[in-house]
């Protein structure tokens, strides 16, 4: 019996011991290792070299652009010299050595360079300039009839910008295209008798608003058969604009269907038996998603898996656009799991925490999370969640970072175009002051004993009396004309050719932020991650068993021992 | 005696059984983390010999851009001084008349540019709504929660294996496209530098 009960002891002992999970022997050398190496890891701080990598790039990008700004101002000036200083010959002087011929032969080279074709730039630029003055009335137009709308009842401010659905709306024979636009199906007057002339002004918002869309076609048109550096930037604008359009519609779709395919699944787990329901929700995402032919059957979860799976996989290779949905929805799912795990949310939210799971438990870390659910009522652990949210929210940031650099490069791209169209404009009317001096002779014309426009210098067009003051089309004197050239010329490269640079350089800076965003993502993972573990050994080693604790133990378990009886056999 | 000694060592072994076992489980998890670590470490070199590399390549752009407009530059004075001294007095007074035209377009522009920047970003803060950052909360729960024992030794030794290994896998990924994005910046700035050198500033052509 004894024997028996002694047996018993150990054994209860010796369970108790082993259910301390931090019980362990001290080790001063140890804990001294780990509290220096957390040490270390903290004054490592990784995540600084990061700021300072963004203060590098900053001051980078500003000294590029000086120093390109600099270069443009040095060929202004040199530009300004060689048309103000006398063309040199030792040959006969044509008009070819005259102020214009030269002033016009430097303009068009550079007009040809920016739209391919320095003959046509006059009328190009007129008609790029009546395109968009077609545009602004359209856009007065369009807005004082959404006013008027605006007057019968406020929601109508909320009708969307005008787009093609809202042109439509000049065909309204009811209030129900309105009312679809506006999300509102309840639309109408107070009193039935203002529906028609609520009609007429939703058609008369259609209709101008098709006006505008159709200027706007118009001038689109114009600008993509432009040729040259303008043509390239049109192009680029464009072709930009219609990715950033194609990630951010295609991002917010797949938002949507993850949504869907993710609360099918869970609906899906929760109707099939046991036997049917998927154990492993994760998805790899390096592969392509198998079939999803049984999709459409809402029982069938393996259909449902696949489906959720290849929305990720979509989602996947939207990249930032992606990875932005992907990180929002899964942060939201964390938060109210952590919710839940908090004890705030009322036990009957639970049900909404199903999704969530399902997520969750499309990664590998979490790939039990909805089976532990499942089976067990038990939601994941805090720790990991709580690691998952840090990971997540650096993910999410980069991909916000990524997207908001998708879109500067669009307007960039526009601040491009806008400042070679800007150049195309001051060089035309640069052109256009001259033209007021008189039709050109041949080029070659000799020059004869008498100082003609063609023949002069810059300096006897301006200062020389007969032909200074003479006035061209327009009454205005030669001079006044001739300074006002050389000043559009002066400002063409001190603003127009400026903001070109800028936005260029600006362009190809987001390609470093780009990569600076990855970097800083990388380190920001690792960093939420590695700061766990070094935290748990400093923890782990700080603790333990002293000798003196062991000495202490050894005490009461022979105490424990006399308590159950079997030190009375030793006796 | 001889049961009281074979009873205590026996209960002393299975303290130490258990003493030991945790010693294993932090060990694997020092080595796992010294791993990571030594991976960050070197992952973090790469990044500064990327950023050195790339800083010291725009800087040799920046210096040859900048020896292009002092030579530019030095062109213009140049000529200046030799239309002054041969009574060009006058296209100098125009020259320096129309740069200032020019500079004075440019800074009208630009403070045009930053009044209607100034006006945006007023505008985006009066209705830009409280951003509360939990970061830190996060941080101090997810030290509490590393204390509790919610969860098992081996239980958190797993989630973190499966962490390291997903975090890994996705650092990779990242790497890489910020290596790609560094390359395609350093080609595009090298183009732009060379294109602005071929238009040559230093010459006037009369």
């Amino acid at each position: 019996m004894h024997k028996l009960l002694r047996w018993i002891a150990v054994g209860a002992l010796g369970s108790a011991l082993m259910g301390c999970s931090s019980l362990h022997l001290y080790d001063s050398a140890a804990d001294a290792t780990a509290t220096s190496a957390k040490a270390d890891y903290d004054a490592s701080k990784i995540t600084d070299s990061i700021k300072l990598s963004r203060a590098v790039l900053d001051a980078l990008d500003a000294k590029e652009i000086e120093a390109f700004r600099s270069v443009n101002l040095a060929e202004r000036n040199t530009a300004l010299l060689s048309l103000l200083s006398e063309s040199g010959t030792s040959k006969q002087r044509t008009v070819d050595n005259g102020f214009v011929a030269r002033f016009n032969k430097r303009v068009d080279d550079r007009l040809a360079v920016l739209i391919g074709n320095a003959k046509g730039a006059s009328q190009t630029n007129y008609d790029l300039a009546a395109a968009t003055a077609r545009i602004n009335v359209a856009a007065v137009a369009e807005k004082g009839a959404r006013n008027a709308l605006v007057g019968f009842d406020n929601a109508f401010a909320l009708l969307p910008a005008c787009n093609v659905d809202v042109g439509g709306l000049k065909d309204s024979k009811d209030l129900t295209k309105a009312a679809a636009l506006l999300k509102k199906p309840d639309l109408k007057p107070k009193f039935e008798t203002l529906t028609p002339i609520w009609i007429d002004r939703i058609k008369a918002v259609g209709t101008e608003c098709t006006k505008l869309l159709e200027a706007q076609g118009a001038l689109d048109k114009q600008k993509q058969e432009l040729g040259g550096q303008l043509g390239i930037a049109v192009r680029n604008t464009k072709n930009q604009s219609d990715i950033l359009a194609k990630s951010k519609k295609d991002s917010t779709e797949a938002a949507g269907r993850l949504k869907v395919a993710t609360k099918a699944l869970a609906d899906a787990q929760k109707a099939a038996k046991d036997a049917k329901a998927v154990e492993d929700l994760k998805c790899d995402l390096t592969k392509p998603a198998a079939s999803a032919a049984n999709a459409d059957e809402a029982t069938d979860p393996v259909a449902k898996k696949n489906e959720l799976c290849k929305v990720l996989a979509e989602l996947k290779g939207l990249e930032d656009f992606g990875i932005k949905v992907v990180s929002e929805e899964r942060l939201a799912q964390i938060n109210a799991i952590l919710g839940a795990l908090s004890g705030e949310s009322p036990p009957a939210d639970k049900n909404k925490l199903e999704p969530g799971l399902v997520l969750l438990s499309t990664s590998a870390r979490f790939a039990h999370a909805w089976t532990q659910y499942q089976q067990a009522g038990k939601l994941p652990a805090l720790e990991p969640l709580l690691i998952d949210k840090e990971l997540t929210s650096a993910q999410l940031a980069y991909a916000r970072s990524g997207v908001q650099l998708a879109e500067s490069r669009v307007q960039y791209a526009q601040a491009y175009e806008d400042a070679a169209r800007l150049e195309v404009s001051l060089l035309t009317n640069a052109k256009a002051e001259i033209a007021s001096l008189g039709t050109s002779p041949a080029p070659g014309t000799s020059c004869g004993k008498e100082l003609t426009s063609f023949c002069a210098s810059v300096g006897d067009l301006l200062n020389d009396k007969k032909l200074a003051k003479a006035a061209g089309n327009g009454g205005e004197s030669a001079n006044r004309r001739v300074y006002r050239a050389l000043a559009y010329l002066s400002e063409s490269y001190s603003v127009a050719r400026d903001r070109q640079l800028e936005a260029e350089l600006r362009l190809i800076d987001t390609e470093y932020r780009v990569a600076l965003s990855r970097s800083e993502a990388s380190l920001a993972s690792w960093n939420a991650l590695l700061s766990v573990p070094v935290d748990q050994l400093k923890i782990y080693h700080a603790g333990g068993i002293k000798p003196a604790e062991a000495a202490s133990l050894a005490a009461q378990v022979v105490q424990a021992l006399a308590a159950v009886g079997i030190a009375v056999r030793i006796k | 005696m001889n049961t009281m000694c074979k009873t205590l060592i026996i209960l002393l072994s299975l303290l130490a059984g258990r003493a030991m076992a945790a010693p294993d489980a932090a060990a694997a998890l020092a080595e796992l983390t010294a791993k990571n670590m030594a991976h960050v470490s070197s992952a973090l070199t790469d990044f500064e010999t990327r950023l050195s590399a790339t800083a010291s390549t725009r800087a040799s752009h920046i210096l040859s851009v900048r020896n292009l407009a002092y030579t530019g530059h030095q062109v213009s004075i140049n000529e200046v001084a030799v239309l002054q001294k041969t009574d060009g007095g006058e296209i100098v007074k125009l020259f320096e008349a129309l740069c200032d035209y020019g500079d004075k377009a440019a800074l009208a522009s630009s403070q045009a540019a930053a009044a209607q920047a100034a006006a945006k970003a007023e505008i985006a803060a009066s209705y830009t709504p409280l951003k509360i950052s939990t970061e830190k909360l996060d941080r101090a729960a997810k030290s509490m929660a590393s204390l509790s024992k919610e969860q098992t030794d081996a239980e958190r030794a797993k989630f973190l294996v499966q962490f390291l290994k997903d975090t890994r896998d996705e650092t990779k990924r990242l790497l890489e496209g910020s290596e790609k994005a560094e390359k395609k910046g350093d080609a595009l700035l090298k183009d732009k530098a060379q294109q602005v050198s071929a238009t040559d500033p230093g010459q006037i052509k009369k």
